[in-house]
């Protein structure tokens, strides 16, 4: 009903003005015969204005008969005047024509493909491998056979386990399910080899689960040494060859050495920010420079790279920041507890990106004196997993 | 036993008093209404006059249209009469049930 009305109401809207004693009358009748009227105005004493839809303006007719009511037309609104007005201009109807014929046809083809799902499997890749399989930007919907397509990706993207195709409109949703990948550690090896330290230390825990361990809990083990060997012996049978595994756990010994002076020179930002141009020709860079000789700039440098006809063309954005030099002097105490600190961070650090599984045991600090400063040796010890299948017997 | 029956009022006793009780109610629609606890407009022909500031009424069951003018609208609802005085009053909506008054408001006035 609201629908139909709205529509109605695109197609024309008339403001009717009535005139007659019996204005009231008229709009009580309007709404006693179904007559939809809105934004009803009094101008002046008998004279009333108000807003009615084309298609019911016929039913007036009988109503103004009936009030003595003359009826005038003040405004007309709506696609249908539109249409009668501009009517001898036969190139507006072949545009508005051509406009929906091209709408139309053009939304019959895929204008955007989106890919959900995928964690490891790179997007371009498989959206290359959508456009050997027959769907690309500019692909016709009709006649798309979802189902080939979908068995043709899979065929030529391994990983993919499960893929499903949904188009909204002009844009394409592929689904993507990927197959689970097995970490390094749950591979079993089908090669005869030995697990092998990376690194030397004292053992803490060695469990082989495939092969013989060389060594017990305690012994010192150094990097390159097979820690499981690949071999299983028996007292019945010959010494058999495998595919050793087994988890190898050492204290690994790290020293950090680091100096520090009780006068440094420090940069201080005086929150002056100024911004120049510059443009760079195959990695030459010319810099528009107005800044201050005297005065001292932090340069950062954004760039946007184009590549003409074989010249690297850059067009760069500097931001110069400037700032003050100032020397600054510290005590014994602030300098060990920046070394504290600083060591901590690169304990950190060490742990998580060159370790495995590796958790801090000990960690000491030694301080020395040198001419202008503090030299400090932080020994600490780790315990990680060092052991790797190296294959060969 | 008999102390029991006279404890015990039969249920429908219970509700017949309740319903005596409210001595106002007097037609059956309102006691109807009134007993499953439903708004009397729904059940009778009343007349619900919702005001939005001084710039809008919404006059729920009406009958006709009196009086029409710039400053003063009559409007005839189910139990009465309600005259609405203001400024540049326009009538913005009127469907079979309601009717949307839109203009600068002084004052509703009803009589019965």
């Amino acid at each position: 009903m609201g629908l139909t009305s709205n529509v109605q109401n695109m197609m024309g809207i008339v403001t009717v003005q009535i005139e007659g004693f019996f204005t009231e009358r008229f709009i009580n009748l309007c709404r006693i015969n179904n007559v939809k009227i809105w934004d009803i105005r009094n101008v002046v004493k008998g004279i009333v204005r108000f807003k009615i839809n084309i298609y019911e303006f016929k039913k007036l007719k009988k109503i103004a008969k009936k009030t003595k009511c003359k009826v005038t037309i003040k405004d007309k609104k709506g696609i249908y005047f539109f249409l009668f007005k501009y009517r001898k201009r036969k190139l507006i109807f072949i545009l508005i024509s051509l406009v929906i014929f091209f709408s139309i046809l053009f939304s019959t083809y895929i204008w955007n493909i989106e890919v959900e799902g995928n964690e490891y499997i790179d997007t371009d890749k498989i959206i290359t491998k959508l456009k050997e399989s027959g769907m690309y930007i500019g692909k016709n919907k009709i006649g798309l056979d979802k189902k080939e397509v979908v068995n043709a990706l899979r065929t030529k993207v391994d990983d993919i386990s499960w893929a499903g195709i949904d188009i909204d409109g002009t844009k394409a949703i592929i689904k993507i399910v990927e197959k689970t990948k097995l970490d390094g550690k749950n591979v079993q090896n089908s090669s005869i080899g030995n697990v092998v330290a990376q690194k030397s230390g004292i053992i803490t825990k060695i469990v082989p689960e495939n092969g013989t361990a060389k060594f017990k809990i305690g012994s010192y083990i150094e990097a390159g040494t097979i820690g499981i060997e690949g071999t299983i012996y028996s007292k019945y049978i010959d010494p058999i060859k495998v595919s050793a595994k087994g988890i190898l756990r050492v204290d690994c010994e790290y020293e950090l050495v680091k100096e520090y002076r009780y006068e440094e020179i420090k940069r201080e930002y005086q929150n002056k920010n100024l911004y120049t141009i510059g443009i760079g020709i195959n990695s030459k860079e010319n810099m528009l420079n107005y800044l201050n000789k005297s005065k001292k700039y932090d340069i950062t440098k954004y760039s946007k790279e184009i590549n003409l006809f074989g010249f690297k063309l850059s067009f760069d954005l500097y931001k110069c920041s400037e700032y003050k030099e100032i020397n600054v002097t510290r005590t014994k105490e602030e300098l060990i507890e920046i070394a504290r600190k600083e060591a901590e961070e690169y304990i950190l650090n060490e742990i998580k990106n060159n370790t495995t599984d590796g958790v801090l045991k000990h960690n000491e600090p030694m301080i020395t004196e040198i001419e202008d400063g503090i030299s400090v040796t932080t020994k600490f010890v780790i315990n990680e997993e060092v052991g790797k299948f190296i294959e060969g017997e | 036993m008999n102390t029991k029956k006279k404890g015990k009022k039969k249920w429908y006793k219970q509700i017949k008093d309740n319903l005596k009780f409210k001595s106002k109610i007097t037609s059956t629609k309102e006691r109807v209404s009134e007993f499953l606890e439903l708004p009397p407009e729904v059940v009778s022909k009343s007349t619900k006059i919702t005001m939005i500031e001084d710039v809008n009424v919404l006059i729920e069951g009406y009958k006709k249209i009196v009086d029409y003018y710039d400053d003063y609208i009559k409007i005839k609802a189910n139990n009465m009469d309600v005259v609405i005085d203001g400024k540049q009053l326009d009538i913005k909506e009127i469907t079979d049930f309601e009717l949307v008054i839109e203009g600068k408001i002084y004052s509703i006035n009803y009589k019965r």
